[in-house]
C-alpha cells in the first residue's frame, strides 16, 4: 500500500515551501521518532496511541521526506472539520 | 374585509411595502373556484402558489402586501393566516423518535456516560447541572463553550430541560457529559484534534462518543480519523454516532468521520418526516450505504449558551438551530438508554436495534439510511445477541434496499 496518496504527493512536492498540516501514522508508538521528526523541521502538535501517529506542521518538503522513512506507515493531509 | 385576515397578518401588511411577498395561507370554499379568481394574478406572477392542501380546503401562496386585501374581498375566501416558521422543540422531537415511552420503562440514562466532542458546553446552564462529569480542550481555553453549537448537541443528547420546567428535556436527561473541546469559535476544528479528543474520550471510559462534526471532502472510511472511529466501536465496544453533513441533496456528500464503516451515521428528518434537503447523501465513495439512519434535525429548539454566536434565540436559556449536528445527538441520547436498558449490548447491537426500529419514510435508501429513528422500536429489537451470531456488515437489508433503489430507477 502506498505511503501517500499520488494527490497529496503532488501538491506537497508542487510548493515545497509551503507549510502544510498532516496525520502520520507509524508504526507502533510514535515516541521513538520523535526526535527525527523534530530534525526533519516538523512540529509535533499531537502524539496518538490508540492509531499510532503524530499530527504535525511544518514545511511539504520536509513532509516529503518523512516518506523515506520505514517507521512512516502513511501520510495524510490533517483536513478541516466543521460543526455541521 | 379586515375581518378575515388574522391580527398579525395585518401588523405584516402595515410594515411591509406594498410590493413585498408576504407568505400566506388562505382557507377557501372550493379550490377550483378560488383558483379561477385567483387567476388572473396567476398569470401575471403576482401570486405564486407554494402548496395546495387536500385535506383542508386551503391554499399556501406568496402574494404582494398590496394584493391581501384585495384578495380577502374575494367571497371564495374565507379567512387569511400569515405563513409562520415553525419549530421542532425538544417537546416535540423527543416525543416523534417515542423517548418518553422507553423513560416510562425508568430509563433515562442514568450511569450511562456520553462523551460530546464540539465546541465546549456552558457549564452554568441549569439544564446541566451537577453532570457535566469532566471538561477539557484541544483547542483553547477549558471546554467552556464560546460558539453555541455544542451546548446546543449536549442539550438534545442528555439536557435536563430544568430551565423550561422540563419542557425543553433531551433524549437522555439522567446521563453524565464528558466534554471535550475541539472546535473553536468559529466552529471549525482539524481531524487531529478530534482525534486527540476521541484518545481522551476512551481514557474516561465512556460509553458514548457524539461527534457533530465533519469533513466537506467525500471519503471512503481509509482517513485517519475514520480508521480510529472504526477501532474505538469494534476494538473497545463504545458507541460512536457521527453526523451525516450538511451538503446534500446532492450524492455522495459524506465526508471523514460519517463515512466510518462502524459508527452510526445520522442524516436529518424534517417536521413532516422527509429528509432535510441539506442533509448529506451517500453512499461514501467505495459504494456503502450512508447514512445509517435519520433521526430530527430542523429547527430543533435546545439549550442555548449564554455567550452563544450560533442559532436563533427563542428564550434566555433556548435556541433554535437545524443540521445534521442536531440529529446526531438525538441517536446518541436513544444509544445511552438502551445502553442503560442492556449494559451488555455491543456497539454494532445498538446500531442494529436503532435500523431496525427505524420508520421507513420511503426515501431513498442514500438519503434516509434505514429510516427515521424510533427509539420505543430500537428497545422493542435490543435483545442481546446469541454469542454464536455472525459479525453483520453496518447497514442491512441489501435486498430490500437494492429493490428499493431499483424500483426508483425501473
Amino acid at each position: 500500500m502506498e505511503k501517500i496518496t499520488l494527490a497529496l504527493r503532488e501538491k506537497l512536492g508542487a510548493a515545497p515551501e509551503n507549510v502544510v498540516a498532516l496525520i502520520v501514522r507509524t508504526n507502533g508508538d510514535p515516541a521513538p521518532y520523535l526526535p527525527r521528526i523534530a530534525e526533519l523541521g516538523l512540529t509535533v502538535r499531537h502524539q496518538f496511541r490508540l492509531l499510532p501517529g503524530v499530527s504535525v506542521r511544518g514545511h511539504a518538503r520536509a513532509a516529503l521526506s518523512l516518506l523515506d522513512e520505514a517507521w512512516v506507515l502513511s501520510v495524510e493531509e490533517d483536513q478541516p472539520v466543521t460543526a455541521m | 374585509m379586515a375581518y378575515k385576515i388574522s391580527p398579525d397578518l395585518q401588523m405584516h401588511m402595515r410594515s411591509a411595502a406594498s410590493a413585498q411577498p408576504l407568505r400566506i395561507i388562505v382557507r377557501h370554499r372550493e379550490a377550483p373556484t378560488f383558483i379561477a379568481t385567483a387567476a388572473n394574478a396567476l398569470r401575471t406572477g403576482e401570486i405564486n402558489i407554494r402548496h395546495q392542501y387536500r385535506l383542508v380546503s386551503a391554499t399556501a401562496m406568496e402574494v404582494p402586501a398590496s394584493h391581501i386585501e384585495v384578495l380577502s374581498e374575494d367571497e371564495n375566501v374565507e379567512y387569511v393566516w400569515s405563513d409562520l416558521p415553525v419549530h421542532t422543540c425538544l417537546d416535540v422531537s423527543v416525543p416523534r423518535i417515542r423517548a418518553p415511552q422507553v423513560w416510562n420503562l425508568g430509563l433515562r440514562g442514568e450511569g450511562i456516560r456520553i462523551a460530546i466532542l464540539d465546541t465546549g458546553i456552558d457549564p452554568q446552564h441549569p439544564d446541566f447541572a451537577g453532570r457535566i462529569a469532566a471538561m477539557t480542550s484541544f483547542v483553547n481555553g477549558d471546554g467552556s463553550d464560546d460558539n453555541g453549537h455544542g451546548t446546543h448537541v449536549a442539550g438534545i443528547a442528555a439536557g435536563s430541560g430544568a430551565a423550561s420546567g422540563g419542557r425543553f428535556r433531551g433524549v437522555a436527561p439522567a446521563a453524565s457529559l464528558y466534554i471535550a473541546k475541539v472546535l473553536d469559535a468559529n466552529g471549525n476544528g482539524m481531524m487531529s484534534d478530534v482525534i486527540a479528543g476521541i484518545e481522551w474520550a476512551v481514557t474516561q471510559d465512556v460509553h458514548v462518543i457524539n461527534l457533530s462534526m465533519g469533513s466537506d471532502t467525500p471519503g471512503d472510511g481509509t482517513d485517519a480519523l475514520s480508521t480510529l472511529c472504526d477501532q474505538v466501536v469494534r476494538q473497545l465496544g463504545i458507541v460512536i454516532c457521527v453526523a451525516a453533513g450538511n451538503n446534500g441533496p446532492s450524492r455522495s456528500t459524506i465526508g471523514a468521520p460519517g463515512v466510518a464503516r462502524w459508527v452510526i451515521t445520522v442524516g436529518a428528518a424534517d417536521d413532516m418526516d422527509h429528509v432535510a434537503q441539506f442533509s448529506s447523501r451517500g453512499p461514501t465513495l467505495d459504494g456503502r450505504i450512508k447514512p445509517d439512519i435519520v433521526f430530527p434535525g430542523t429547527n430543533i429548539v435546545s439549550a442555548r449558551a449564554s455567550n452563544a454566536r450560533v442559532g436563533r434565540p427563542m428564550q434566555q436559556n433556548y435556541a433554535e438551530m437545524s443540521g445534521t449536528s442536531m440529529a446526531t445527538p438525538h441517536a446518541s441520547g436513544a444509544a445511552a438508554l438502551l445502553l442503560q436498558a442492556h449494559p451488555d449490548l455491543k456497539p454494532q447491537d445498538i446500531k442494529r436495534a436503532l435500523l431496525r426500529g427505524a420508520l421507513d419514510l420511503n426515501e431513498m435508501p442514500t438519503a434516509q439510511g434505514s429510516g427515521r429513528g424510533d427509539l420505543l422500536a430500537a428497545y422493542q429489537h435490543a435483545v442481546l445477541p446469541s454469542p454464536a451470531q455472525p459479525e453483520e456488515e453496518p447497514t442491512l437489508d441489501w435486498w430490500g434496499r437494492l429493490r428499493r433503489v431499483l424500483g426508483d430507477i425501473v
